[in-house]
């Protein structure tokens, strides 16, 4: 097969795409892994998220950017009800976020007949799209050029957004509040800081950027709300949270991969190889099962070693 | 005497038990005061209510002659009280500066400032002659080290009263007197310290005055010096107790455990065994101190057979049963009081009474063609109930009803029942109270002075050295040091037992 095929910089370009609105969700994701919060709700905030801006496009004047910022606002809130019920109510993580999911799923549909009137998709006519970036001075560099031109900005952004959340768990006050939390609570509670506190303001956090990340994904990729449109996206950034070992560099890293996997899976499809798409699609998932594999192996290896 | 803490006919309930009932405790300015008691006695929550990790019913706590309401340990905090928990409250994979300055770090902006908290935390261990590394990742430094850290902290949060619950627990002879100098450091600054501890003669070592509670109310308090350890055991059991256990002469008969040899494979997050050599013989009580961690889960598993040697060879009454199966090994003559009674020791959702048969369920008269005789049952763990003293109504109760002590007089019966030849008795009074510590360790000497053999594993050097015929040291998987009752005094011990001395012969 051709090398070429497989990194050449349409497929990276669509890569980054990708992966952007896995990288925002992760963020949040991130900041819940390390408070010692399992947060798989991520994947129903994005749904909502993706919703919430275009029902705004839809009921008003078509803009994008205020769009992406009630669907921010919006999903935060929504987030809420996911802290209630595992900070205030001391629900199981894992089913709290089962519920969440399912909850999402229905109520967005439900949401999309009661209020747009819309059955099973919606693709609003009025949309104003924020132009991508042209960034000229870019093009003489090679590749890099090639793969950030003609992006929307929310990619760059999303990529400052893990390095600068990388740099407030490393460095500061509230960072450490939040590791302290996820290393041992009694160290945290017996320190003076306030577990319930810290515990909201991640889980809002999650809220807001999975929100970001829905949005995206509707209103700035797709240009469409469907039904159950996020597709498993907020589990697959779930992953890289893991494997990323919650670090947001390496996280950064994990989601250019799964990124770049699916538009591998577009780029075969296209190229008209044979193989059917429903196994290119299948892609990603196997890529995410064998890194799993390699990466469990490794720590475990890591620790036989050091004894 | 000015009063540091006044806590006033303190009332705390919890559903269905009074944990504190009408307490008063005084300390005095710049003391250090011991609070003694069994467990469950209510040390443990009055000094969380103190600390504002929970809040009393009724009664008046006055700090330094002010009366405050204590909602939290922010507020304690602030009061200048710091405590330190019998488990440590550290953050695993932070390093030690990070650990220090939870919660209370000096910042420019939002951002940690570092540089300045190192400069304060390295005078504060000038001052109190205590050295830690500040940059090691806490999982990787010792017990006494994580102590420290946690004195540090509370020293960084510039504290005026130290709370230590359990302090010594974790500790090896040296180290608790480490941590009895650092007291007396710290009172010479002026720092109020409450001592919490069950160990008589820490207690008199070293406070200043002491308060005795049982069963939730004070039952005794005075100045140290009119007290004594036959005195301070009336008021924390209340009644008279017997710390002489009560030998006959020690005469070893032929070996009944022999194990030469054996090794085990390294496994994540524990410390393997090497090349193993030791004999229990009838009528003796081998006693294996150490460090814990330092490769008597694995001495204890491999000779039950929870994990299998990868060298060497393991008898028992002269036939090999190194590869014989756990239940095998048990019909051999084995028992084994598992050193955690509530990760292996026990169920803790099943009745008293099927923890009591674990071990022999499969047996008749208990059942046939694997069907349960549950008359039979009943009536035997009854029996067993009565005989070994389990203080519940009725076995049919699920085990966690329990307390502590009578959980491991279930484990205890079980293991006792069986008429082992040879028992392992790991960490047999680890939670357990002075009154089950008398009444196990009594049946312990009872079972050696009818011939059979015990080999003892315990953390706490005091009961190694007050049952053991034989003492042998155990350092990072192997035995470095043999001694005999008498031979060797709890320092010397100690040495062998942090790595700082080891036998370069021993016979096992």
């Amino acid at each position: 097969m051709d090398l070429d095929l497989l990194f050449n910089a349409s497929v990276i370009s669509s890569a980054v795409r990708i992966a952007t609105p896995l990288l925002l969700a992760a963020l949040g994701c991130i900041l819940c892994e390390k408070a010692g919060i399992t947060n798989l709700a991520i994947e129903g905030f994005m749904l909502m998220g993706s919703f919430i801006s275009i029902a705004y496009i839809t009921k008003s004047d078509g803009s994008v950017l205020i769009a992406l910022l009630a669907a921010m606002l919006g999903t935060m809130i929504y987030s809420g009800l996911f802290g209630l019920v595992v900070i205030k109510f001391q629900a199981n993580h894992v089913v709290a976020s089962i519920a969440m999911n399912l909850l999402s799923v229905g109520l967005t549909t439900f949401l999309l007949q009661a209020m747009l009137g819309a059955q099973g998709m919606i693709r609003p006519a009025n949309i104003q799209k924020i132009p991508n970036m042209e960034l000229d001075f870019l093009e003489n560099i090679p590749f890099i050029g090639s793969v950030l031109h003609n992006q929307s900005f929310i990619v760059p952004l999303a990529i400052f957004m893990a390095i600068a959340l990388h740099f407030v768990i490393k460095k500061t006050v509230y960072g450490m509040n939040v590791v302290s939390l996820g290393e041992s609570e009694g160290a945290a509670r017996s320190a003076g800081i306030s577990v319930k506190k810290v515990q909201w303001s991640v889980i809002l956090l999650s809220g807001l950027f999975s929100g970001l990340a829905g949005a995206y994904l509707s209103s700035v990729i797709l240009s469409e709300f469907s039904m159950n449109m996020v597709q498993g996206r907020g589990f697959t950034a779930y992953t890289a949270v893991i494997f990323g070992n919650t670090n947001a560099i390496l996280v950064w890293l994990v989601t250019l991969l799964f990124g770049w996997a699916e538009a591998i899976g577009v780029q075969l499809e296209l190229a008209g190889i044979g193989v059917p798409s429903s196994i290119l699609k299948m892609f990603p998932y196997v890529l995410a099962i064998i890194v799993l594999i390699i990466s469990s192996v490794n720590t475990k290896r890591r620790k036989e070693r050091k004894k | 005497m000015a009063y540091a803490i006044e806590l006033q006919n303190i009332t705390k309930r919890f559903p269905g038990v009074i944990a504190n009932d009408q307490v008063t405790i005084l300390v005095g300015e710049g003391e250090i005061h011991g609070l003694i008691g069994e467990n469950g006695a209510g040390k443990s929550t009055i000094m969380n209510i103190l600390y504002g990790l929970t809040q009393a019913d009724e009664g008046i706590v006055r700090i330094f002659g002010k009366e405050q309401f204590i909602a939290s340990p922010n507020d304690a905090i602030r009061l200048g009280i710091g405590m330190i928990h019998q488990h440590f409250m550290l953050m695993p994979n932070q390093t030690v500066l990070r650990n220090i300055i939870l919660g209370s770090a000096p910042r420019k902006g939002p951002v940690i400032d570092e540089k300045k908290a190192r400069i304060q935390i390295e005078k504060i261990m000038e001052k109190y002659c205590m050295q830690v590394n500040l940059d090691a990742v806490v999982s990787q430094i010792s017990v006494g080290e994580k102590q420290k850290v946690e004195i540090i902290k509370a020293l960084y949060r510039e504290v005026r009263i130290l709370i230590l619950d359990e302090p010594t627990a974790v500790l090896t002879p040296a180290e608790t007197d480490a941590l009895i100098e650092t007291m007396r450091k710290l009172k010479e600054q002026g720092c109020t310290i409450v001592f919490i501890t069950h160990k008589l003669k820490e207690v008199l070592a070293a406070t200043d005055r002491v308060t005795v509670m049982r069963k939730g109310v004070v039952t005794g308090f005075g100045e140290t010096k009119d007290m004594n350890v036959r005195k301070l055991s009336e008021l924390i059991v209340g009644r008279e107790v017997n710390f002489d256990i009560p030998f006959g002469a020690y005469c070893p008969g032929e070996t009944l455990l022999e194990l030469s040899g054996v090794s085990t494979a390294p496994r994540g997050g524990r410390m393997p065994v090497k090349e193993i050599n030791l004999k229990v013989k009838r009528g003796e009580i081998v006693g294996v101190a150490g460090v814990e961690g330092n490769g008597q889960s694995d001495l204890i598993e491999v000779i039950a057979g929870l994990i299998a040697a990868d060298r060497g060879g393991i008898t028992l009454c002269e036939k090999d049963i190194s590869k014989l199966s756990i239940r095998q090994r048990r019909l051999n003559g084995l028992s084994h009081i598992p050193e955690d009674r509530l990760k292996t020791g026990t169920s803790t959702v099943c009745s008293i009474s099927e923890n009591l048969l674990l071990n022999k369920y499969f047996l008749t008269p208990f059942s046939r063609h694997g069907i349960f005789n549950h008359r039979h049952i009943k009536q035997h763990s009854k029996l067993l109930c009565d005989k070994f003293l389990v203080k519940t109504p009725d076995p049919s109760y699920e085990l966690k009803t329990l307390s502590g002590g009578n959980m491991q007089k279930v484990v205890f019966a079980r293991e006792f029942d069986t008429e082992p030849s040879l028992m392992i008795a790991a960490q047999p009074t680890r939670g357990v109270d002075i009154g089950a510590i008398e009444y196990i360790h009594g049946k312990l000497a009872e079972l050696r002075d009818s011939g059979k053999g015990i080999l003892l594993i315990s953390a706490e050097l005091d009961e190694i050295m007050a049952l053991s015929d034989r003492i042998l040291v155990m350092y990072e998987g192997e035995i470095v040091a043999e001694f005999h009752r008498g031979e060797a005094d709890e320092y010397e011990i100690g040495a062998y037992m942090l790595g700082a001395k080891r036998q370069v012969a021993h016979s096992g």
